[in-house]
């Protein structure tokens, strides 16, 4: 009979291949801990597997009845009311309006407003087809490569995870136990260094191989003028709801529920005043597409815990964690192999799976090399405490699980920009992603050189 | 999929939007007169906020969640991993697709049966929230419905055709 | 050594750094194990790790999912509405030591309350003070109008008597509420301080004369009634030599020490220790009384008469301080 850590490292394949076999994710990870802990209760005694089940009848709903948790479906609703109010639409053009004047500015504009987006949206895919709905036609209008286009968008897509409010932020915090406010605040500077990064890009792509781009072409007054008195109130109601959250006006359900309240009413005003903007029917659409996304994340995070309880029980990730504490392993190429373990299973996994999945097998291994539970900062060999070690490792798991919606060979985000742009082929995406994608490499490196990048923004603000 | 079924799973996620609507209102409320709290403060006043505001969020959006499910369902929201089955032949996808509708269907009413007895035992208990003083089981209700629909709509699913086929 | 005979899973909801699980859980676990030569393994899993939320702790031990649990009562209000009664003010007059030793005796009186589970043991921490970010509270006039996040259901009715607003919120989110101002401060013991960063965020802390406290919260160790069932009775002897009575002075006694930790921080980080004066003790202790008198008037109307045991638990608690 195999022993329990066997049975765990078994599980953990059965659920791989289950998800390569296209089983839904949450399905699968209910299967495998379901089914793995019936495995396990006839190896292990002490473990009965009838007692067990019966923890069902409050499971799922004490699950889903978590205040902290309120957040999500919030950011998640914000996003898609901003989108139906057209403010996505008006983000862009005002934005286009400022940086017209530059070759490649159009492209830069594009990526700019999906950081913008970014701060009202909670996820990377809805980032990305938003903007990209809005972006795609215009660049290809005003003759911009397909390459550059598309590229340009399926990687500004990705800051829709990273940039506050992240729905994966929100999640990780929630399984580290750690403060969701924090973790937004240390998100901040990454997230804008990444759309600097995408801009550079751009602007050095254009000077080398003008062909990419057109001509600048300045938009017209009147154009430019109304572009620009309609990205007002919209930066307005973005920056409040970024500047409420990090400096702490308000905690993050509120905030959430607050962006949600002005988003919608600033949307209903604008279809009175212009004709466009927020209508009943645009409301009842959003709420059907939160209804699709946040059910699928609901599944997904009640699935994580139903596999948590299984993998707990075979103690695999506690042999992990001791195993890492007595290798003798350098610290520093643990955390390496880990983000390149993200990065390579980021090629096909869902993002909030993987970091419900990986996420409680890494934490306790790097809390162990750090120096254990009741390390201090002077002591750890990472050179922070565990608070500290939290928000800096949460960052730059996010930002290397978010390049996987850009890697091939499945990139979600190079799906939604190639669906959306019907005459540019899969591969021209992926291969005019490929630029944004050594920007990201250069900030990755960048952050795990430089803790303070993450960490300064929380620690200024907590004081 | 018969036409009640993805209407009931639309109202389903509808009434759950609007209950996500309530969170916002009474939020909203609720930070309107803490700003004010704040702003009476200047004046040794006390506006007070809404007691059990917690309490309230947590049941509402337990109901809201779940009622999320049968829409997911209807519209193939439940995210998978599109890798390698793309290149399997059409006749293997659609029965590895009909053998995972059978097992969300399966799945939803086992958690449905065991969401039954939790409503019981809730009530037996008479388990309270904490600062509201209301009684839980109610709130189980909706959670009980949305499976049973969501184990409904994938049953209905297994007589159409693979997705991506 | 005899071969191992039964392995116990113990699941709990605080990380291990937690002076629950280093001082009390750990311990206890391996003189269990080792008064029984080895023959029972206790199998800790801290943190909500076997699954599950703080409130289900007492569903997972009823059912069996996990063997032993610990958990506060006060995570399903209304499940336990007898021991309640060891949660109020001027019943719980202020020491962990009293009012465990007094809940352990009293197990007869409260058995309706358990019918469905072991109980090991049951305990209180040292009792609740207010912490206070913004006010210093040195009379009973200064509570009213603050914002507390509540311990419990009795709690909030303590923060009501005193004319304050009870806010419930799970304990981790303390922090940051009181840095946002969303709260003034929270009724909870001085144990928790050092956890929570209290000493960054309280200005003040205010208790009331002798130690006295507003009101504690009681936690059981409790075991499947199967599992129990299902030992041999030399294991079962070894299990009851460390439950109940044979331990409680000394559990007790631990709750009561875990205070000094966060007495300390507080003071280094130069958060003043309000004590009321006598006089305004009298107006806080005039509020408390209406507090039990909203608990008795609560379970009368549910069929259980709450006088007697009011009467009752004073008397233990009484008891065990004699006793002490
Ligand atoms: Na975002
Ligand atoms: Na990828």
């Amino acid at each position: 009979m195999p022993d329990p850590i066997t049975i765990g490292m078994l599980g953990l394949l059965l659920l791989f291949g289950l998800l390569i076999l296209r089983m839904p994710v949450g399905i699968a990870m209910i299967t495998v801990g379901v089914g793995g802990t019936w495995v396990l209760s006839l190896v292990v005694g002490h473990i009965r597997f009838v007692p067990y089940l019966r923890q069902f009848k409050s499971l799922l709903w004490e699950n889903v009845a978590n205040y902290d948790l309120s957040v999500v479906p919030l950011f998640v609703l914000m996003g898609y009311i901003a989108a139906e109010a057209r403010l996505s639409s008006d983000l862009f053009k005002g934005l286009e309006a400022l940086l017209s004047r530059l070759r490649g500015g159009v492209a830069m504009a594009a990526v700019a407003a999906c950081g913008g987006f970014g701060a009202v949206c909670g996820s990377s895919l809805a980032t990305a087809a938003t903007m990209g709905k809005v972006a795609l036609p215009e660049l290809k209008a005003l003759g911009y490569s397909p390459r550059l286009a598309s590229g340009a968008l399926a990687a500004g897509g990705t800051l829709g995870i990273l940039i506050p409010p992240s729905v994966a932020l929100v999640i990780y915090a929630i399984i580290v136990e750690g403060s969701i406010l924090k973790m937004f605040q240390a998100a901040v500077l990454p997230g804008l260094l990444a759309v600097l990064g995408f801009i550079l890009v751009i602007a050095v792509l254009v000077r080398l191989n003008p062909t990419l781009a057109p001509a600048p072409r300045p938009m017209e007054r009147e154009a430019r003028r109304i572009a620009i008195r309609r990205l007002v109130p919209v930066i307005a109601i973005f920056s409040a709801i970024i500047l409420g959250l990090g400096f702490g006006l308000f905690t993050p359900t509120p905030a959430a529920s607050i962006g949600v309240f002005v988003i919608t009413v600033y949307g209903f005003v604008l279809r009175g005043v212009t004709g466009e903007g927020l209508t009943l029917s645009g409301l009842l659409s959003a709420i059907r597409s939160t209804a699709i996304t946040a059910g699928m994340i609901y599944l997904i995070l009640f699935g994580a815990e139903v596999l948590k309880g299984f993998f707990t029980r075979t103690g695999l990730p506690q042999a992990l964690s001791d195993w890492a504490a007595t290798s003798g392993l350098d610290p520093m190429s643990v955390l390496i192999i880990m983000l390149v373990i993200f990065i390579v299973l980021g090629c096909f996994m869902e993002s909030l799976a993987m970091i419900l999945v990986v996420v409680p097998f890494f934490w306790p291994t790097l809390i162990a090399l750090n120096g254990g539970d009741f390390v201090t900062a002077d002591s750890a060999a990472f050179g922070m405490d565990n608070d500290s070690l939290k928000i800096w490792f949460g960052i730059l798991a996010l930002i290397v699980v978010e390049l996987g919606l850009i890697t091939p060979p499945v990139g979600l985000n190079v799906f939604i920009i190639s669906s959306l742009a019907k005459d540019t082929p899969m591969a021209t995406v992926f291969r005019g992603v490929l630029p944004f994608l050594a920007a990201e490499f250069v900030r990755v490196g960048l952050i795990l050189m430089i803790p303070a990048l993450t960490l300064i923004v929380p620690r200024l603000i907590g004081h | 999929m018969p036409v009640i079924l993805g209407r009931l799973a639309d109202a389903f996620a509808v009434l759950g939007g609007a209950i996500l609507l309530i969170i916002v209102g009474v939020t909203t409320a609720n930070a309107g007169a803490f700003i004010l709290d704040r702003i009476a403060a200047f004046f040794s006043a006390d506006v007070a906020g809404l007691p059990g505001y917690e309490d309230f969020v947590q049941l509402m959006i337990s109901g809201a969640a779940l009622m999320f499910f049968p829409y997911c369902q209807a519209h193939r929201g439940h995210v998978s991993v599109d890798l390698f089955m793309e290149r399997m032949p059409q006749v293997l996808r659609r029965q590895i697709d009909r053998a995972w509708l059978g097992l969300t269907a399966g799945m939803a009413l086992f958690l449905a049966y065991w969401m039954i007895y939790g409503l019981i035992e809730a009530r037996a208990d008479g388990v309270l929230t904490s600062v509201l003083g209301w009684p839980v089981w109610p709130f189980y209700l909706p959670g009980i419905a949305s499976m049973i629909l969501w184990a409904l709509v994938a049953m209905s699913q297994l007589g159409e055709g693979a997705r991506h086929a | 050594a005899p071969a191992q005979e039964v392995t116990l899973t113990l699941h709990h909801f605080l990380p291990p750094v937690a002076n629950a699980h280093k001082v009390m859980l750990a311990p206890w676990a391996e003189k269990v194990s080792a008064d029984s030569g080895g023959r029972i393994a206790i199998e800790i899993f801290p943190a909500m790790s076997m699954g599950g939320k703080p409130t289900e702790l007492y569903g997972q031990v009823r059912d069996g999912t996990a063997d032993i649990v610990w958990t506060l009562l006060g995570y399903t209000p209304g499940v336990f509405p007898r021991t309640e009664v060891f949660e109020l003010p001027l019943v719980h007059a202020g020491s962990a030591t009293d009012t465990t030793i007094a809940l352990n005796a009293s197990l007869d009186m409260l058995a309706e309350d358990f019918k469905d589970v072991h109980v090991l043991f049951l305990h209180a921490h040292d009792g609740n003070l207010i912490h206070s970010a913004t006010t210093a509270i040195r009379t009973f006039e200064d509570a009213a109008g603050q914002k507390l996040r509540t311990p419990s259901r009795s709690g909030a009715w303590v923060i009501e008597a005193m004319g304050a607003e009870p806010v419930g919120m799970p304990v981790p989110a303390l922090p940051e509420a009181m840095s946002k101002g969303v709260v003034d401060g929270a009724l909870i013991p001085y144990e928790i301080a050092p956890a929570l960063k209290l000493q960054e965020l309280d200005k003040f802390t205010t208790e009331l004369p002798d130690g006295g406290r507003l009101g504690t919260s009681v936690f059981m160790v409790a075991m499947n009634k199967d599992v129990y069932e299902a030992l041999s009775d030399d294991l079962k002897a070894v299990i009851d030599a460390n439950s109940r009575t044979n331990i409680s002075a000394e559990i007790g006694a631990m709750w009561e020490d875990f205070e000094q930790g966060g007495i300390d921080v507080l003071a280094s980080a130069g958060v003043e220790r309000i004590v009321v004066s006598e006089e305004e003790a009298a107006k806080f202790n005039a509020a408390n009384e209406t507090v039990v008198g909203r608990w008795v008037d609560e379970v009368t109307a549910n069929g259980i008469d709450g006088a007697a045991i009011v009467e009752q638990a004073r008397a233990a608690v009484a008891a065990a301080k004699a006793g002490n």
